[in-house]
């Protein structure tokens, strides 16, 4: 497996891990724990696919593959847009 | 519906959409409007099942080299730009009409996947373990069918699976619900992108365009933590058990569970919203 994609494995399994318990946290524990157990694991959710995208990004503009780490910066730069609107209107 | 029945919906569908690479909202959303709740609270849910279940695939798929990111991240691209238009454009279409039609579209992706026997791309027995995964600076690559044999592909036809892209992405903004139903079946019938190469890349791509969604129902005050974070632990469990699943079963027999899936989707859109 090439090294930077194993460690993205690694990367995501950590997340995995982290977004279950959390989880379960989040169902099962009362009051405020419970409720920042549950918005954490809501983070974890969403930061893990933007993390892998921005990895994905670095690892092909270190590995030369220009083309498709523009394309991922700009997959990045849509998201973001997104968001904004999302947030703005 | 009481929390176990939310946690066993949840485990199901998200196991049943890592399996066919659909994302499981399309199928949570559904089951849990039929159980009382609203489609404005059923929604976010159903987006949270497709992030944990794309989360829950991504550790095994990466380790067996099942996901294109290239082609994943190129198609993305148009898809979310289209997701983007039709949020912006959802009060044109009535949301009835839009549901018959994503009906109609999943009933002729079922029809195509299901009438196609075989194999398309054959194992080439040059080709050995260190060969499989993605090709640098194209959308191509090798993966493993089962031990010994590997198969090389190239997408095809990539312009016109563009256009597929974009249509998953616009209805997907339309309507609320992931793309993934179109993404599987455009990538896998329209660019000959093997099937299972096809559902786990779009594992990938549903989980980040439901990581903007969701950003934007935690924003409106849409999300019930409690409710989302039994959906989410229970969606972990079965993404990850749908991937596994995924990665034993023989192409044909992915191909056939998902077209009987879209189906039975396809179904329950046109019934639910004659």
């Amino acid at each position: 497996m090439i090294p930077s994609m194993a460690r993205l494995a690694g990367v995501m399994q950590v997340a995995l891990v982290a977004a279950f318990v959390l989880g379960l946290g989040g169902a099962f524990l009362p009051g405020s724990v419970g409720r920042a157990s549950g918005i954490l694991c809501i983070g974890v959710l969403i930061a893990a696919p933007i993390l892998r995208v921005a990895w994905l990004s670095a690892s092909w503009t270190r590995a030369g593959d220009r083309r498709f780490a523009f394309l991922g910066g700009a997959l990045l730069g849509v998201l973001a847009v997104g968001a904004v609107l999302a947030f703005v209107t | 519906m009481n929390p176990v029945e939310l946690a066993i919906a949840a485990f199901i569908t998200a196991a049943v959409g890592a399996l066919g690479g659909l994302g499981g909202a399309i199928l949570l959303v559904p089951v849990l409007v039929l159980s009382g709740l609203s489609a404005r609270e059923a929604a976010p849910l159903g987006l949270i099942s497709v992030a944990a279940g794309s989360l829950a695939a991504a550790p095994h798929q990466l380790r067996a080299h099942l996901v294109n990111h290239r082609l994943g991240v190129s198609t993305e691209i148009i898809s979310s730009v289209a997701a983007l238009i039709g949020a912006l454009a959802s009060g044109i279409i009535g949301q009835s009409a839009l549901a018959i039609m994503l009906g109609v579209v999943a009933l002729v992706a079922a029809f195509f996947g299901a009438r196609r026997k075989g194999l398309r791309n054959l194992p080439d027995p040059l080709l050995t373990l260190g060969d499989i995964g993605e090709h640098s600076g194209s959308l191509s690559g090798v993966y493993q069918l089962d031990q010994h044999e590997f198969v090389e592909y190239r997408a095809r036809r990539v312009p016109l699976g563009l256009v597929g892209m974009a249509s998953a992405g616009l209805i997907a903004g339309l309507s609320g619900v992931s793309g993934g139903f179109i993404k599987t079946p455009t990538t896998s019938e329209i660019m000959h992108v093997p099937v299972k190469v096809a559902a786990a890349t779009t594992t990938f791509t549903v989980g980040i365009t439901s990581a903007m969604a969701l950003l934007v129902y935690e924003a409106q005050g849409r999300i019930v933590v409690s409710d989302a974070a039994l959906v989410a632990a229970s969606a972990l469990i079965g993404g990850t058990f749908g991937s596994r699943l995924q990665s034993v079963l023989p192409p044909p027999t992915v191909r056939r569970a998902l077209s009987a899936v879209l189906v039975v989707i396809g179904l329950l859109l046109i019934v639910r919203n004659r």
